[in-house]
């Protein structure tokens, strides 16, 4: 089974260490791959040749993030004329629980909703579900 | 005939005037027996013979009337009666004005009154009597309603226009001279349309003019009219044929009201809940963005906090923990406070729905998860629910339950708790009613209470024991006036202490499930 990428999108250098603090006291060794906005996460997954990023991968994404937000960055993704770009797996990981946010991101199809709380360090039911995850599911 | 005949052989052999005294038996007969209201009175007055008929209608037995006056029978001022005499003495016919004749029954009957002095017959005089009752109630009648109708345009508020069928006023009412400024001569006789401040607008009025009775005549519309000093307004106007009895068209009524302020007033409205509502989604969305772009920063400050906890030797963390717990609880304070504010900013937001509210389920729930917090006072939750199941938003029921019932237990004083949660209907309301034994709320601060972030206890004890953010009466407030209802606070209730919170929610015919 080859190792899942993970391409984090999260604009706070904080939020993103602490996440790979997370991993690394759970001992979860798959790369991860830090990007500061949907831009970045979208040159990231069209990259080709030596810069492409390997598969299979997943995208943990921030909703609120400067210059391309995470819905902008699905509607974008989701519309790509390539289709292997438009069948990613995308987790969104954020703190707003608005119902609207939650139905947006639904409408386009992403593979589940997480909302961290906001204080606390809530990070280890996330990194649990997403390594059942990956032994479970199997991942274009 | 032939007892008759036998009578006139015998007339021959009396005096002329013994022949008058015995052909007065068959005239009495005679008139007696004619089909119409007849008296016959000798020159005074005196009733002599009446007809059946004149008996019948006014209900008299002969010998009620025969040998009276007749001037006895009519009502009438004394002078007229005199005249009324004279008359008869004069044999002068007296058509010219009906007179009031008194039945058995006390009732005015009015007759025309024709006399005649029969030829051969100078003594008596013969009234024959005409009745006029129908026709004078019928003109009562008329008389009333022209009064009623003249009133009625007099008084309406609404300038009334009269038409004919070649749309040249008839006639208009006071309204109507004060609105459009003409006087009434000056009105009457116009064409109607000069007082539209658009000839096209008078062509277009003219078109929806129905031709048969049976066409629908609701007419109603908006025109731009012009008054005689050249100004115009906007006059609602409503407009209704007349028809004759049979059919034709008579003209029409117009109705006309100046709604040109109404008109104002109503963009001004609209204009101002356009701005309102703008202003609200933006307060909306201010809320939701700050409470969320506030969080980013306040995550950052934890993680720090973390990060530091984890990288310190335990030399520096036993020095540095305590702190590191302070500025945790300051985070969680200022987490549910952004929490409080972005709940309170999605009522506007969330649609609140109505369903059947089942307040025992609820109250469990709100009991259980209180519990699980473990706030510092015990409690009991005494329950007294008539009704237990109504019709509301669940969400908005539970939110206000779940604040005023969290609120009695974290501000107790006490060791023990004691809440009272109470449905009541009170006419059309529903009262639901959460009492506490607790402290109680002075009387100043029975409005502030209400405001957003207003707590009065204050200081960083409150954080740890209550964790509150003082949204909760914020919010209860906003949503029971959401619900079309409101929220009265009663403290103390008994010994000086304990409060208690009514909130009345509407309660109509459908919210009995």
């Amino acid at each position: 089974m080859k190792t899942v990428q993970l391409l984090l999108a999260e604009d706070d250098d904080l939020d993103a260490e602490a996440l790979e603090r997370a991993m690394a006291a759970a001992e979860v060794t798959n790369p991860i791959h830090r990007v500061a906005d949907g831009e970045e996460a979208l040159e990231r997954l069209r990259a080709t040749g030596s810069d492409a990023l390997p598969r299979p991968v997943l995208v943990l994404l921030d909703l609120n993030m400067p210059m391309m937000t995470g819905h902008e960055f699905l509607q974008e993704l989701r519309t790509d004329p390539d289709p292997d770009l438009r069948r990613t797996v995308v987790f969104v990981v954020t703190t707003s629980s608005d119902d609207r946010d939650v139905r947006a991101a639904y409408d386009q199809h992403v593979a589940g909703y997480i909302t961290k709380s906001s204080t606390g360090n809530d990070f280890f039911p996330l990194i649990s579900m997403l390594r059942s995850y990956w032994e479970v599911v199997a991942l274009p | 005939m032939g007892d008759g005949v036998e009578r006139f052989d015998a007339r021959d052999e009396r005096s002329s005037n013994d022949w008058r005294e015995r052909s007065a038996g068959d005239l009495t007969a005679i008139l007696q027996g004619v089909p119409a209201h007849l008296l016959a009175t000798d020159r005074e007055g005196r009733i002599e013979v009446v007809s059946d008929v004149w008996l019948r209608h006014m209900g008299y037995r002969r010998d009620d009337v025969v040998g009276r006056r007749v001037t006895d029978l009519i009502e009438a001022p004394d002078l007229a009666l005199a005249d009324f005499l004279s008359a008869l003495r004069q044999g002068r016919a007296l058509i010219d004005a009906p007179h009031d004749f008194v039945n058995a029954e006390g009732r005015r009957c009015a007759f025309l009154v024709s006399a005649q002095v029969p030829q051969g017959a100078p003594q008596r005089c013969l009234l024959v009597l005409v009745d006029v009752s129908s026709q004078r109630e019928a003109e009562a009648m008329a008389s009333r309603e022209r009064r009623i109708r003249m009133r009625v345009l007099e008084s309406a508020p609404d300038a009334i226009f009269i038409a004919n069928a070649s749309r040249t006023i008839t006639d208009a009412n006071p309204a109507a001279v004060r609105l459009f400024g003409y006087g009434i001569d000056d009105i009457k006789g116009s064409s109607t349309g000069r007082f539209y401040a658009r000839e096209e607008d008078f062509e277009t009025a003219g078109l929806s003019r129905p031709t048969h009775r049976d066409e629908e005549d609701d007419d109603r519309a908006r025109w731009l009219y012009r008054r005689k000093d050249g100004s115009t307004f906007v006059g609602e106007t409503v407009k209704a044929m007349i028809w004759d009895d049979d059919g034709t068209d008579l003209g029409k009524i117009g109705i006309v009201r100046d709604v040109t302020e109404q008109e104002r007033r109503q963009h001004e409205l609209e204009e101002t809940n356009r701005q309102l509502t703008l202003s609200l989604e933006v307060l909306d969305q201010f809320a939701y963005v700050a409470s969320h772009d506030l969080r980013t920063p306040l995550r950052g400050i934890l993680h720090i906090a973390n990060f530091l906890e984890e990288d310190s030797s335990p030399e520096v963390l036993a020095a540095i923990g305590p702190r590191l717990g302070q500025l945790r609880e300051r985070v969680d304070h200022m987490d549910h406070m952004l929490t409080s504010l972005l709940d309170y900013a999605r009522l506007g937001h969330d649609r609140t729905g109505r369903e059947a509210v089942d307040l025992g389920l609820l109250l469990d729930r709100i009991e259980t998860t209180l519990r699980m917090g473990g706030p510092s006072p015990d409690f009991t939750l005494e329950r007294d629910l008539a009704p237990a199941i109504f019709v509301a938003s669940e969400t908005a029921v539970e939110h206000i339950l779940s604040n005023l019932v969290a609120n009695a237990v974290t501000h107790h004083d006490g060791e023990h708790a004691h809440i009272v949660v109470r449905t009541t209907e009170a006419g059309t309301k529903l009262r639901l009613s959460v009492q506490d034994d607790g402290p109680g709320i002075p009387a100043r601060h029975h409005e502030r209470i209400f405001e957003i972030f207003r707590t009065l206890t204050s200081g960083p004890t409150r954080t740890k024991r209550q964790g509150l953010a003082g949204m909760g009466l914020a919010l209860v407030r906003r949503l029971a006036i959401r619900a079309g209802g409101r929220v009265e606070v009663t403290s103390p209730v008994t010994d000086g202490r304990g409060c208690r919170f009514d909130v009345l929610l509407p309660l109509e015919e459908n919210t009995k499930p």
